[in-house]
């Protein structure tokens, strides 16, 4: 085991120090085997760790906490990580009451590209429930992905989770079925999430199946039908009308209601079928009228 | 506003000069630095000159929607309010609010166009990126414009508005050349999405200054947005705008729904999280843009159009039936054909066909002065 020296030149800062490599080592899988030992020497301060990555440059003097935070951040790799994980690495900091202006710093230090509102959203993200995000790191959300989800408030979001037990959800399908039960939940003004949960459409979809990926598909399947019911209605009386044409012949529409059409398609095996297939056109000309109505 | 930069360029406009005697003050620096965060850059003006081509056609993105033909010249950039359906705020690389101070520059240009196609009639708006009046208390850019237009034998142009900012223009020489417009909504809307625009009551008292002005007015239903009550509210709103003008004036009446792409959907919902707006029943049209569900545009223009028709004493409002001295021009902005046929039996066969609609309209009914608009003119370009 070896042992380095790091001098830390405020007294404010060594307090910090200890908190935050002993944080960092509790929280953080990757600093789990390192061993944070606090001794006062004057301004120095050692740290024993296994860790071989932690320890050959920690030699460092360090004048401030951004200071610490860098050289934390430069020994241990953060920069190598995939970009969300390295915003996990920071939220342990930052959620400690750091500052905007800090998380902008550290955002620049390790890496993550400047885009618009990006300091906004990565304080939005990181103050999420750790078991939110643990879920988000798990799952290997893309940053995009995560981002998406600070619209949410966070009961939302752990009522999600929590409804994520019950079903397969992979990333796009959190993304998916966050938004789709959100505007639910809005459009039927429903802010009691334990009483959203008992919604028929969720709680028939857990019933559906003991396979994960099925009451899945089921849920989409509901969810969808609960926020669109106009195309719903609709769609159903077309489809009931197009169900009367003759069999050789289908007839098919824009499922968005949007386009005002039909597509008719005819199944012919001989020329000979030509005149029976007009003669069921024409007589469909009432189904089709009604069709186009209702479109 | 918080913030005044104007560039080095620009310190001698005119513009700029009414700042001094406001005693508003100001920075003359050169910005360089964009501002990402448009909200941000709603607290910072910047006079800027005039950069490239600055008139152009209002975006038409599919020939499934009907567009007006309309054109847009770019004489601000972002602005102070802060609607929740906003497509600012997912549109403007720089928020900063420009403001272009050598206003001349830009009406040498809408000369120079105009006069190269003698025999079209344009109508040009100010209001593409930003609203034509809301700064015009500290920059004014509208009385220059107003009195530009006067003398174009064949341009008309539409300041639009969310302002009560009216009182600096009232007495300008419009000669008819100018539509003073308002883009309105319910009350509840205008209270609760259009933040920081002028109430629907100080709207509607700026509509009848203007009318009493002999301005031309144009009348923008757009977006119309369900929300709670919003059958009576709009039926309460179409009252109030009839009875604060003179319908002889009226040039235009639009109506839309509400429409936002998918990317805007998730900065409303971020921008403003308390908003519903997102929450209704949407499908993703041909041009891209989230809209209510047919079923439900339609019903809200029926509703609204009944009302409207019958507030006017109208049978008839089709923009493709005889024009007649009473009737504004209707019409729907980005809306799908069939919708037109629905509510006026016939819908325009082209972009290009309802811009000769609209000079067809404006010469029976104002222009005798504007050049006769013939289907040549129009159809063949």
């Amino acid at each position: 085991m070896e042992t380095k020296v790091c001098r830390i030149l405020d007294p404010d800062v060594l307090v910090d120090a200890i908190r935050l490599f002993k944080d960092s080592a509790k929280n953080y899988s990757f600093q789990s085997t390192v061993l944070v030992k606090g001794a006062f020497e004057g301004n120095s301060y050692s740290l024993n760790g296994n860790d071989h990555h932690l320890l050959p440059e920690l030699t460092i003097e360090l004048s401030s906490q951004e200071d610490l935070i860098k050289a934390y951040f430069t020994h241990n790799y953060v920069s190598q990580l995939a970009e969300l994980d390295r915003l996990y690495a920071i939220s342990l900091f930052v959620k400690k009451g750091y500052d905007y202006s800090l998380l902008n710093m550290l955002l620049d230090h390790v890496g993550i590209n400047y885009f618009e509102g990006l300091v906004e959203k990565s304080m939005k993200l990181i103050r999420l429930d750790s078991e939110v995000l643990k879920f988000i790191v798990s799952k290997q959300f893309s940053l995009k992905q995560a981002f998406s989800l600070c619209r949410y408030d966070s009961s939302f979001l752990e009522w999600m989770l929590n409804l994520s037990f019950y079903f397969h959800m992979s990333s796009s399908h959190f993304i998916e079925l966050s938004d789709a039960c959100y505007r639910l939940s809005k459009q039927s003004q429903c802010d009691d999430y334990n009483a959203f949960f008992q919604l028929e459409c969720i709680q028939d979809s857990i019933a559906s199946s003991t396979n994960h990926h099925f009451r899945t598909s089921c849920l989409r399947e509901k969810l969808l039908q609960s926020l669109n019911p106009v195309q719903t209605q609709v769609n159903k009386q077309l489809k009931s009308l197009a169900s009367q044409v003759s069999g050789s012949m289908t007839l098919n529409w824009d499922k968005s209601l949007e386009n005002k059409q039909i597509d008719v398609t005819m199944r012919l095996t001989d020329d000979s079928q030509c005149e029976a297939l007009s003669d069921s056109l024409k007589k469909s000309r009432g189904i089709i009228q009604s069709m186009l109505d209702l479109l | 506003m918080s913030k005044i930069k104007v560039d080095p360029s620009q310190e001698q406009q005119a513009i700029v000069e009414q700042l001094s005697a406001l005693g508003i003050p100001y920075q003359v620096e050169k910005q360089d630095d964009v501002i990402s965060n448009y909200r941000k850059g709603k607290k910072n003006i910047h006079v800027v000159p005039k950069k490239g081509e600055s008139m152009d056609t209002c975006a038409t993105i599919s020939d499934k929607y009907i567009c007006c033909n309309v054109k847009v010249l770019k004489s601000v950039s972002n602005c102070p309010y802060d609607c929740s359906y906003c497509f600012l705020q997912n549109y403007l690389n720089d928020g900063t609010t420009k403001v272009v101070g050598d206003i001349k520059s830009l009406m040498d240009e809408v000369k120079e166009k105009c006069a190269a196609e003698p025999d079209r009639f344009f109508r040009i708006g100010t209001w593409e990126l930003g609203d034509s009046l809301a700064l015009e208390d500290v920059l004014p850019q509208a009385r220059f414009l107003i009195e530009e237009f006067a003398s174009i034998p064949n341009a008309v142009l539409e300041l639009k508005t969310k302002s009560d900012c009216v009182d600096s223009i009232l007495d300008a020489a419009h000669n008819h050349r100018t539509v003073v417009s308002w883009s309105l909504n319910s009350e509840y809307i205008v209270d609760y999405q259009e933040h920081k625009t002028a109430s629907l009551p100080k709207r509607l008292a700026a509509l009848k200054k203007v009318t009493e002005a002999g301005y031309l007015v144009g009348l923008h239903f757009d977006p119309m947005i369900i929300h709670e009550g919003w059958k009576e509210q709009y039926k309460a709103l179409i009252e109030q705008v009839i009875a604060s003008t003179n319908p002889d004036q009226i040039a235009w009446i639009s109506l839309g729904s509400l429409r936002f792409n998918p990317e805007m959907k998730k900065k409303i919902e971020q921008n403003f999280p308390a908003s519903s707006i997102t929450h209704s029943e949407m499908v993703k049209g041909d041009d891209g843009k989230m809209r209510y569900v047919k079923p439900l545009r339609i019903e809200m223009y029926d509703v609204f159009l009944s009302h409207l028709k019958g507030c006017l004493g109208l049978d008839d409002i089709s923009p493709l039936s005889p024009i007649k001295k009473s009737t504004p021009l209707f019409y729907f902005c980005m809306e799908r054909w069939d919708i037109w046929q629905r509510f006026f039996g016939e819908s325009p066969t082209s972009i290009q066909h309802l811009d000769l609609l609209f000079a067809q309209n404006f010469y029976e009914r104002f222009g005798q002065n504007i050049p006769f608009p013939t289907i040549e003119n129009y159809l063949s370009k």
